[in-house]
């Protein structure tokens, strides 16, 4: 920006000039204002590999090393049981859900259900049970884990 | 009076009349304008990493430990806005305002991210004998991992460079 000040002759023409001179600064102060300034930075985050959680909603707990290894399947965010199935490798109860659970799991034999068995799920330990028939016996299979 | 007294007296008037305007030295003034245009600036430090840490899949919302931007600026500054970029794949930036608000995508985790202006700390005026100092024009940078996704490891790596920039 540019600034021209005339002669000044007379008192009263130099004052006028003064105040445009001064509009002229304050105007062009007010262009410096416009500006912008940044800072760059870093999001970081370390997402927990899928090898180490499960791959869906469903925990399941592999006891190991019994003579069935039955394994319970759990609703990850409830502990309310889902299934129990004949064993198979794979990894333990998940970490994902914080804590072991304490529940009984319904009985069924025959098409009938065991009347006595309590089915409510609760934190605490795992207890898992089953009936296996065989040719010439029936026995209750139990699994705790805490 | 004899003539020698006259001539006495006569030499004396002169050497008066002669010495005395030196001895007078006179001062003129001029007066004179300074000028400067200036244009204001904000410069910025180093920003630290706005981290999450670890989210594990389908967990809980996570909040990042909030980083601050400090930025050093011509005193007296009014009327600063502030937003993020959209350079980094996947983000999204609200327009300039008093908080900046933007969110972007890492790790395949969707999160949000907030610059909001703190108490600034004035600097100290120029005088005669010193610069003075800049205002300080703090930003804190909050973020957030919204609850129950699944991520995607390939998905936007990590680190991830965002950028804050404000406006005066």
């Amino acid at each position: 920006m540019k600034t021209v000040i005339a002669p000044v002759s007379k008192r009263g023409l130099g004052h006028a000039l003064r105040l445009v001179l001064a509009s002229v600064l304050m105007l062009g102060a007010a262009v410096g204002h416009a500006g912008q300034t940044s800072g760059q930075f870093h999001v970081t985050v370390s997402l927990q590999s899928a090898g180490t959680m499960p791959e869906s909603a469903f925990c399941q707990t592999d006891p190991g090393g019994l003579a069935f290894g039955a394994v319970a399947t759990i609703v990850c965010a409830t502990g309310a049981v889902v299934d129990i199935a004949p064993g198979r490798a794979g990894a333990p109860l998940s970490p994902m859900h914080g804590g072991a659970y304490r529940f009984v799991t319904e009985v069924w034999r025959s098409g009938n259900r065991f009347e006595t068995v309590d089915v409510s799920p609760g934190i605490g330990t795992t207890t898992l049970w089953r009936v296996v028939h065989l040719a010439n016996r029936d026995y209750l299979e139990m699994t705790v884990a805490w | 009076m004899s003539i020698r007294k006259y001539l006495r007296g006569l030499i004396a008037v002169a050497l008066f009349t002669g010495i005395t305007p030196a001895a007078h030295a006179a001062t003129a003034s001029g007066n004179f304008n300074v000028t400067v245009a200036l244009t204001s600036a904000c410069t910025v430090g180093a920003i630290g990493d706005l981290a999450f840490g670890t989210y594990t899949a389908f967990g809980a919302a996570v909040n990042a430990t909030p980083v601050t931007a400090n930025f050093s600026c011509t005193r007296g500054l009014t009327g600063i806005t502030a937003n993020f970029d959209t350079a980094a794949p996947d983000s999204t930036a609200a327009a300039a305002n008093t908080n900046a608000v933007g969110a972007g995508v890492i790790q395949g985790l969707q999160y949000s991210i907030t610059a909001t202006p703190q108490t600034v700390v004035a600097g100290t005026a120029a005088t005669a004998a010193s610069i003075g100092t800049a205002d300080t024009v703090p930003f804190e940078i909050t973020g957030t991992i919204a609850a129950n996704q699944a991520g995607n490891p390939a998905q936007n790596a990590s680190p991830q460079l965002r950028t804050l920039t404000i406006n005066f």
